[in-house]
């Protein structure tokens, strides 16, 4: 273990919003339990009165844990690199944590979905005087539990196990993973670059139209439009991200075969992977929301209006994501082919 | 409620958020105009320095390079505290040494 | 009463503040007092390590010192210097004189300044050389700026004129040094002419420092220590984020202690329900009222947060403080000066707002979610009852 002050910070966050999220769930056990919206019994008042605290306990307890885990991520792309030795950047800083950091960052990601498509219920929920979706965000809330207890769990055990006593080599697993991936993923991985990118581009150009298309729509977006665009951004993100990392990150880092992800977060190279990595993230949250607010509007008319602007609004989230994304990762690809006039 | 009291609450939140902008903007102007790198390096670099002043001369933290290797490593002071082994904090670690010397 | 800028919500949380006066100021302070704590424990952990990192990163990439069974032994110097450039991957090799002799005021580190050293010295910093006899000082050796002669003890007991005190702003390099001439220096730590007290080599790449230490060792015909710079700089770094960490957790009961204290107040506070009812009879929502105390407790941060970052500043920060330095880390002689870095001072900041003010938002947040989530009807006739 290392005492940094990062990773104290990192717990400290932690711990508040799975405080204010287990005290959510209380309230939320009950809502599933006995919620009968049409009663005026003073259980069914005092429920309501709840339900209204629990809201915002797990809104706060999601700002909390976005904060934890973007300093998590600082933590180990930019401050733990300079303690653990051999490290370059976050892949050995994860090395030295004995796998558990992977595990830890991949249950965050998950906690971080479910919290936003979670507030985008409850968002909707608000809208509505009688709440229709109360029912809906208290199971949304008892499920969000487990999951955000395996993130803090993780993260405990990941920074308990962060040796910075022996040495790792992060370039050696970058070229190991590689390898090792190849044969494992089959065709997408044997693609050959140059497709694998114009793959990459097409669909990331026609997220961008549809993504515009869905939020100029006048009328509500067709169900058809919408659930296209829904599973394309949510299918275009891995595809970006093998694309980033098997060929575009070269000309960031203007080293061939050097496919790490976390040096993108270092500031040698202008801390390029957090604008990245998070219009990754916008894309794959928004094209969720999207999905969940036409949902929302299908099966619950009284906030269906509400439901359907969301549904626009995540459209043109996902296109100024996917536009920031394809500028930032084939920007200096293209500068590099304008200044010398080939591929590298 | 009188309004000369509100005017003075508006002035403590004004004094509050003016503080905080000077405290941060002084801040802020005293690392502009803080080390002087250039200088510094260049001792370094010319000297060979291999540590910086903050510890008192003919320390093992400051001179590194008179930690001798026949000293065990556990002694270095440039290795922080390992923490605890649970283990060795609830079980007896000598006997399985004493049976193994036995056998 | 409305204000360009201010919301009203705001003024009227002052007010609130301005209600209970001396309790928001013991917040005020407590608060402060926290926050100046931890600031300069991690403001000193992050100016060491910056300073140090930077300072080493110019430095050499490796030190090689002859030992023996008994300790360190002088290195003959051309020798050394042709067996260390015969290692594929040496970039540069120059021996250094130097070590520890005693001053006027304790332990001094003593550099014998040759030719090169001197050229490269003499355009950008010194008046001149030192010549034999003659010395140039670091800004912490003397108390007392004004002696013109200094005496060091090593293997003999040698006085030198001082012809030059080097600048404070550079006593991260420099505070407690004395450069001598070559042969005055050697006199001084028993090391013959011909001899120096190590080897200091650059490598062409920073990857490589680690991987050429066993051929580096194989080529001297006796046993060397090596030091690399990766693990002086990981000392620096590792080390001292280990002081800032421990400091966060010797506050932690302080700051549990100050977020139950503030709760219980809030509580207390919303527990007289008939000011909330009457407020949310007059038209105020829940989120009004719970943006009220938010809004309470966010004045009491910001004022704590600049006095305890200013104070905090100051003490590890200002020229010739030595508190933080003496209470944190038992630095017992007058310290480096260090200097602010601004991403530096960013981070700290930021790392304070997730250690205590935001647990202290959310022990404001917590129970005034409890006391305003009712009906005004039951607030207020609870407090007829």
């Amino acid at each position: 273990m290392i005492w940094h002050p990062l990773l104290l910070a990192v717990l400290i966050l932690d711990s508040l919003s799975f405080f204010m999220v287990s005290a959510a769930a209380v309230t939320a056990l009950r809502i599933v339990i006995s919620w009968s919206p049409q009663s005026a019994e003073q259980h069914q008042i005092r429920l309501e009165v709840k339900a209204e605290v629990a809201s915002v306990q797990v809104r706060g307890a999601g700002l909390l844990f976005v904060a934890s885990s973007v300093l998590f991520i600082v933590a180990v792309s930019n401050v733990l690199p300079a303690l653990v030795p051999g490290a370059m950047c976050g892949t050995g800083v994860l090395q030295a944590c004995r796998g558990l950091g992977q595990r830890a960052l991949a249950f965050r990601l998950l906690t971080i979905v479910i919290v936003y498509v979670w507030c985008s219920v409850d968002r909707l929920n608000r809208a509505h005087p009688d709440a229709p979706l109360t029912t809906v965000s208290g199971r949304g809330c008892l499920l969000l539990v487990p999951v955000l207890f395996l993130a803090y769990l993780d993260s405990v055990r990941a920074v308990m196990a962060l040796d910075t006593h022996q040495p790792v080599d992060c370039c050696a697993v970058v070229y190991d993973q590689v390898r090792s991936l190849a044969p494992a993923t089959g065709n997408l991985l044997s693609l050959p670059d140059a497709w694998m990118v114009a793959v990459f581009l097409a669909a990331g150009i026609l997220l961008i139209v549809l993504g515009l298309r869905v939020w100029r729509a006048k009328s509500p977006p067709s169900s058809p439009l919408s659930f296209a665009l829904t599973g394309l951004s949510l299918l275009w993100v891995p595809l970006a991200y093998l694309a980033l990392i098997r060929v575009l990150a070269a000309y960031h880092y203007q080293v061939l075969y050097h496919h790490c992800p976390w040096c993108l977060f270092l500031a040698d190279h202008h801390l390029v992977g957090y604008p990245l990595f998070g219009a990754l993230a916008v894309t794959c949250l928004e094209g969720c929301v999207l999905w969940v607010g036409l949902k929302v509007a299908r099966d619950f008319p009284q906030v269906a209006i509400p439901a359907y602007n969301r549904s626009q609004l995540a459209g043109l989230s996902i296109a100024s994501a996917t536009l920031l994304f394809v500028v930032l990762a084939a920007g200096p690809a293209m500068l590099w082919r304008l200044r010398f006039g080939v591929w590298m | 409620m009188q309004p000369d009291k509100l005017t003075a609450a508006s002035r403590i939140v004004r004094a509050i958020v003016i503080l905080f902008v000077l405290a941060a903007a002084g801040i802020l102007l005293a690392s502009f105009a803080g080390s002087p790198q250039q200088r510094i390096r260049l001792f370094a670099r010319s000297l060979n320095l291999t540590s910086p002043a903050f510890i008192a001369a003919g320390h093992a933290l400051r001179h590194p390079e008179f930690l001798h290797p026949a000293v065990d490593l556990c002694f270095s002071p440039l290795l922080g505290n390992p923490p605890p082994d649970p283990h060795a904090l609830l079980f007896e670690p000598r006997a399985p040494l004493v049976s193994e010397g036995l056998r | 009463m409305k204000h360009p800028i201010i919301s009203p919500l705001w003024i009227w949380a002052a007010r609130d503040l301005m209600r209970h006066p001396y309790e928001a100021l013991l917040l005020v302070l407590s608060l402060t007092s926290l926050i100046a704590i931890m600031g300069a424990a991690l403001l000193l952990v992050e100016a060491v390590s910056h300073e140090a990192t930077d300072l080493l990163k110019a430095g050499p990439s490796l030190v090689v010192r002859r030992i023996s069974g008994g300790g360190w032994v002088p290195l003959p110097k051309r020798e050394s210097l042709q067996l260390a450039k015969s290692v594929p991957g040496v970039v540069h090799a120059r021996t250094r004189l130097w070590g520890t002799v005693l001053g006027p005021e304790g332990p001094v580190t003593l550099f014998g300044v040759d030719q090169l050293e001197g050229d490269l010295l003499l355009a950008h910093q010194l008046s001149r050389r030192p010549a034999a006899g003659e010395a140039v000082i670091g800004h912490g050796v003397l108390s007392q700026l004004n002696q013109t002669v200094i005496t060091l003890t090593g293997q003999e007991t040698l006085n030198f004129k001082i012809i030059q005190i080097l600048e404070p702003h550079t006593s991260v390099a420099t505070h407690d040094i004395v450069l001598l001439d070559a042969t005055d220096a050697g006199k001084l730590l028993g090391v013959p002419d011909g001899f120096a007290s190590d080897l200091a080599i650059e490598v062409f790449h920073e990857e490589e420092e680690q991987a050429i230490v066993p051929d580096l060792a194989a080529a001297f015909p006796w046993p060397v220590r090596i030091t690399t710079r990766r693990e002086a700089i990981g000392s620096y770094s590792a080390g001292w984020a280990r002081l800032g960490g421990m400091t966060g957790f010797i506050l932690l009961p302080a700051l549990t202690a100050l977020a139950l204290i503030v709760a219980g107040t809030i509580r207390d506070r919303l527990g007289r329900r008939y000011e909330v009812g009457l407020l949310k009879a007059l038209g105020w929502t829940s989120t009004d009222l719970i943006r009220l105390q938010m809004y309470r407790a966010i004045l009491l941060a910001m004022a704590a947060a600049a006095c305890g970052m200013l104070s905090a500043c100051l003490l590890v920060f200002w020229p010739g403080s030595p508190w933080a330095g003496f209470f944190l880390s038992g630095w017992q002689t007058h310290p480096a000066a260090l200097h602010i870095n601004a991403s530096g001072a960013f981070w700290v900041l930021v790392q304070i707002s997730a250690i205590i003010i935001l647990p202290f938002l959310t022990a404001t947040l917590w129970p005034a979610l409890k006391g305003v989530a009712a009906d005004p009807q039951d607030l207020l006739q609870g407090h007829e009852r």
